[in-house]
């Protein structure tokens, strides 16, 4: 028999585990009837896992799960987790993830509905063609020699704006600049630069996507004009990370870190949450890689939207009509040092966004009075949120939201179901036009296998960590 | 040395049964031997990426691995055939990986036989960024080899 979990609804979607058994701290969950019912369908195995998030050494109060929480491996996927290094806190690849700096970037274009019309089957195939998706997909003549990718590894996306592919206006807009500054490439293992090599602005398979999109809703008006979106408005998102370089580097120290933790005397509740200190040469190895993992993802998804404004001009759209322009770039796998209650705290987020509130000396001078973006990616079918971020969330979540909409159908059930169904002309139908490397990918994602995003933006529209500002429905989607 | 296919039809015993994991791609393996649950593992990474894995042997390699626990060797000779496939270009066919312990660990050694990757003609299904060790077991109980593998998609 499963053991229970003892949890309290303490406010609007918000509910409590108190700390028992070997937790150090409370943890904190977000979810509506639904999501909690979901929960219960698993037995509360995703719970369990933000159980023994709680128990890691040096955890700041409380360890969190946004509403999007999934059973992941380790950390549950939705996870939030500072740690003070002060209090021997530890950092854990696996509360990072393998895809490292995995995130969404939306660009704005000049463009309405009525604009794209009739390119519209134009443009997919342009973006399909321009855009390497899937496996072994490459760009032609563009592998990079060791000292270049070392410079892209310690510069991010600003290295690829020097490149030519992009702006520098671009760079305002990205989390932290698009770089992170204590990115260490000696830290990261000769397997991990070849994976990664190889791989650099490609966008890869899985849950990977990007869309063509139309702002359908608007919720906050003014917060909507500052991130200058309209109604009708042609938008696209691009989801993608760090590539086989980042998946190499969590392997790597993931192993490195199982070797480590008992010499550091942590007890280990789950071996995918493989920890050591903060503050110990493991740690800042493993730091210093991650960092450089993350600028190979700022760089990625900057080649990518370089390729996206050379699709639209290749279909006759020029710079000047088309007008794509980054709104923001945010990353949903990091850990990254920020001041919490006035302590320089490490943030783990594993399938979980900042959401800074306004007048945080982050943001871009432009969003300063509305707050953070946050992007929350639906599934393919339905449509995807533009929120803000929160005072609400800096202090109750270390200035964090949810970053989808969560699966709730395995992919073997998903293509199971799928089997029995053309997905790409169903989805043709409703006007979405789908290119994708495989039958399988679109098959694994299909709508039904995910939960209504709504449903979790709305738990955290309500509970006052994110705020509600556009909505976005799907018109092209490309898949690997 | 037996290709993939030959051993996904055989009647040889080698459980590979896949997990219902929301996220992620799992199985449980089950074999007579611990070296036929090294097969097995490198049968389920392979059907988790292909529907139809190729079966002409192209290239021949050898691996030697070394880790310091069973569970550790388990998830580098998963990882090893990842990269293979996916990096390399290199997809495994056939194997006859051998597992010994040794003073301070655990050791593999594998002939590998090898074709090229041709994603559409293979059925390709998607990449898988890594193996974890979460919900990983591996060990003996009434007379087999069992595993748990979760795979990160």
């Amino acid at each position: 028999m499963t053991e229970t979990v003892p949890f309290e609804k303490i406010g609007s979607g918000r509910y409590r585990i108190p700390r028992h058994g070997k937790m150090r701290v409370d943890a904190l969950f977000y979810a509506s009837k639904e999501i909690l019912a979901g929960l219960e369908t698993e037995e509360f195995a995703s719970l369990r896992q933000l159980i023994n998030v709680a128990c890691l050494p040096g955890i700041v109060e409380p360890a969190l799960a946004m509403p999007d929480i999934h059973w992941g491996y380790g950390f549950p996927i939705g996870g939030v987790a500072a740690f003070d290094a002060a209090s021997e806190g530890v950092v854990s690849p696996g509360g990072v993830g393998y895809d490292i700096n995995c995130g969404v970037r939306l660009l704005a274009s000049g463009l309405d509905r009525s604009d794209l019309g009739a390119h519209k089957k134009a443009l997919a195939d342009a973006l399909y063609r321009l855009i390497p998706a899937g496996v072994g997909s490459k760009r032609r003549g563009e592998h990079l020699a060791p000292k270049e990718l070392r410079r892209l590894l310690e510069q991010g996306a600003a290295w690829m704006v020097g490149k030519g592919f992009g702006d520098e206006a671009d760079l305002r807009y990205l989390e932290s600049g698009g770089v992170f500054a204590n990115a260490n490439p000696d830290t990261v293992s000769p397997r991990a630069l070849e994976r990664g090599a190889a791989q650099l602005g490609t966008l890869g398979s899985g849950n990977h996507f990007l869309e063509v999109q139309l702002v359908d809703r608007i919720f906050d008006r003014k917060a909507a004009e500052a991130l200058g979106l309209h109604l009708d408005q042609i938008t696209v998102l691009i989801h993608t990370g760090s590539r086989g370089l980042g998946h190499q580097v969590c392997s790597d120290y993931v192993g490195t870190f199982l070797k480590a933790a008992p010499r550091y005397g942590i007890d280990l509740p789950d071996r995918q949450l493989a920890a050591a200190p903060i503050e110990s040469s493991e740690g800042e190895a493993y730091l210093g890689a991650m960092a450089a993992s993350a600028n190979f993802a700022f760089a990625n998804r900057q080649r990518i939207t370089a390729s996206v404004r050379a699709a639209f001009e290749e279909i006759g759209f020029s710079p000047r009509d088309h007008g794509l322009r980054v709104v923001y770039d945010l990353a949903h796998n990091n850990a990254k040092f920020e001041t919490h209650r006035g302590k320089k705290l490490l943030v783990h987020r594993k399938g979980a966004t900042r959401a800074f509130g306004p007048g945080h000396a982050e943001l871009p001078q432009d969003y300063l009075n509305v707050g953070q973006p946050v992007f929350v990616p639906g599934d393919m079918g339905r449509y995807s949120f533009v929120l803000v971020g929160t005072d609400t969330a800096m202090r109750e979540t270390f200035g964090s939201s949810c970053h989808g909409a969560g699966r709730k159908m395995s992919r073997h059930r998903a293509k199971r179901e799928a089997r029995k169904r053309n997905l790409i002309e169903e989805l043709g139908e409703q006007g979405i036009l789908i290119r994708a490397a495989s039958r399988a990918t679109v098959d694994e994602e299909m709508p039904e296998a995910y939960k209504d995003v709504a449903d979790v933006v709305d738990v955290v529209d309500t509970a006052g960590i994110g705020k509600k500002v556009a909505r976005l429905r799907p018109l092209i989607v490309v898949k690997g | 040395m037996k290709r993939v296919v030959e051993l996904m039809n055989e009647k040889r015993h080698l459980g590979i049964y896949p997990l219902d994991h929301t996220g992620d791609v799992g199985f449980d393996l089950e074999a007579e031997s611990l070296n036929e649950l090294f097969e097995a593992a490198m049968i389920a990474l392979l059907r988790a990426i292909f529907t139809l894995p190729p079966e002409q042997v192209v290239w021949n390699l050898d691996i030697q691995l070394e880790a310091t626990t069973l569970e550790t060797l388990f998830v580098q000779w998963l990882d090893e055939l990842l990269f293979l496939t996916q990096t390399r270009n290199s997809v495994p066919v056939r194997c006859t990986p051998e597992v010994h312990p040794q003073p301070g660990g655990w050791r593999l050694s594998a002939s590998l036989g090898t074709a090229p990757l041709e994603p559409e003609k293979q059925g390709w299904q998607g990449e898988l960024k890594a193996t974890t060790y979460h919900d990983l077991t591996i060990g003996k109980r009434e007379g087999a080899w069992h595993a748990r593998i979760i795979f990160d998609v």
